[in-house]
């Protein structure tokens, strides 16, 4: 592929390709992403239906908190259970509603460290399109100070 | 910035101790080219790998060019956080295996659990670590507490407080039979690794699976998305462009130059041939998937381009390998 046809303008998504030169030889260059700039808006579209159909799923009781993080991070229950050092069958237990509750506090903190979220947001979940308020960890595992500003989306 | 996170950080950490070596070179002498269509309980979809195994860039280079890295795992994370902030006292710059979620400074959407990515850590500052990662435009800062949990997370090629350097580098190493055992070693595992998924029959099995994948899934979108997602491995997640293979062809012409061999300067031009090609499939992936047009005969055409790869590659590892045999 040569430079002057790989090159795309893209500050937001940047990365490195290889590449022919003026000169005939091989090299690299720093470019923006084809794929982020022709075609983030569909996957943020799909994302926002996905984030949608998970949030209802939740309220309406059909997911738990934990079957609610593993469909917004597409993971499966053996990643999950693999990750957290549990069996699938924990982990599945874990995503019934019905049966979220009988987990401990500290298996609580552990998934949602998994999930990359505050053990608050088990329990405290945005709705779609809105920002996490924005929290501080403290020393303590299981508090966080919530701050007035908006976190992540 | 370096194309690849495994080659671009031994490429970094190597260039710092004095031996100049370029990333396509790193990859090449290690071997990194290969295939592999996976499925698999742990993975929500099938999914397509176009280089070597994390951590066989690493080996073979040490190997191949008589690389001592100072390597270690630890199996408490105490003892790995230690570890890495005295080797930063010592003042050398260290590459780590971390899960990429932990990477706070990727954007939300951009964060997923990969637990075989590799950053080098330059330093550490006010509590936080000044993190150098291939895929980011700028040094960035990682907090102590996510650099403990990238880590150490669980899973699959779970990080294990990996950390590396080179204790000592050959500042004019052996590189010729280095180069000629990389590209044999590659020629191996493109085209004689007995398993159906993986190599050049890992290519033609994924030209077989892709038109099935429809039945995978109900849902449009998230088929589109699988489709789509063909494209991003090929051009976006570190490859330097074609699934690797411009930076294989890279590496060629530099093997050429070094061997003084025209027919290497040849089997280059031809593999950037061959990546062009690999794109092309990539932009019809991105299209099809964006529009929705994912039936039968557009999955039978995907399915086409494949098939002429796997035709393409088998046909290229056989004339690579009796080059350098």
């Amino acid at each position: 592929m040569k430079e002057k046809d790989a090159y795309v303008d893209y500050e937001n998504h940047q990365m490195v390709m290889y590449v022919e030169k003026d000169d005939g030889t091989y090299g690299m260059m720093k470019t923006g992403s084809y794929m982020a700039k022709n075609y983030f808006d569909d996957f943020l579209e799909k994302q926002r239906t996905w984030d949608s159909q998970n949030f209802n799923r939740l309220v309406k009781g059909e997911y738990s908190p934990v079957a609610y993080y593993m469909a917004v991070l597409q993971m499966t229950p053996a990643d999950v259970a693999s990750r957290m050092r549990l069996r699938t069958a924990t982990v599945r237990k874990h995503m019934d509603p019905r049966r979220f509750g009988a987990m401990t506090v500290e298996l609580a903190r552990r998934y949602a460290e998994l999930f990359g979220v505050a053990l608050a947001d088990l329990f405290h979940v945005p709705e779609p399109g809105h920002a996490r308020q924005a929290f501080e960890k403290t020393h303590n595992p299981y508090v966080i100070i919530m701050r007035g500003g908006k976190g992540e989306k | 910035m370096a194309a690849h996170c495994e080659s671009g950080t031994i490429a970094a950490l190597l260039n710092h101790a004095g031996l100049v070596i370029s990333e396509p070179m790193v990859f090449g002498v290690s071997g990194g080219i290969f295939f592999a269509y996976l499925k698999s309980k742990k993975l929500s979809f099938p999914m397509i790998v176009p280089r070597s195994r994390p951590g066989q860039i690493r080996v073979n280079i040490a190997k191949r060019l008589g690389i001592d890295f100072m390597c270690r795992t630890f199996r408490r994370p105490d003892d790995g956080m230690a570890a890495l902030d005295a080797t930063l006292a010592q003042g050398h710059p260290a590459a780590v295996q971390v899960d990429m979620f932990y990477m706070d400074y990727f954007p939300s959407y951009a964060r997923v659990h990969f637990n075989a990515h590799f950053v080098t850590v330059i330093g550490k500052e006010n509590g936080a670590y000044i993190v150098s990662d291939c895929y980011h435009p700028a040094i960035a800062r990682v907090s102590e507490e996510a650099m403990r949990q990238g880590r150490y997370a669980g899973g699959d090629l779970a990080p294990k407080g990996l950390l590396f350097y080179p204790r000592s580098v050959p500042l004019s190493p052996e590189l010729k039979p280095a180069i000629l055992k990389g590209i044999k070693d590659a020629c191996f595992n493109m085209l004689r690794i007995p398993v159906p998924f993986l190599g050049v029959k890992g290519i033609r099995y994924f030209a077989r699976k892709v038109v099935d994948w429809p039945k995978l899934t109900d849902d449009v979108d998230f088929l589109s998305h699988q489709i789509m997602l063909i494209s991003v491995t090929l051009e976006d997640r570190g490859t330097g462009g074609a699934g690797f293979r411009f930076m294989y062809a890279t590496f060629l012409q530099e093997a050429a130059k070094t061997l003084g061999r025209a027919d290497l300067e040849k089997m280059s031009k031809e593999m950037m041939a061959i990546g062009d090609r690999w794109r092309e499939i990539a932009l019809f992936t991105a299209r099809i998937g964006k529009n929705r047009d994912l039936g039968p005969a557009r999955l039978s055409e995907l399915s086409a381009m494949l098939a002429a790869r796997a035709n393409e590659e088998e046909d290229f590892f056989k004339r690579l390998y009796v080059m350098v045999k």
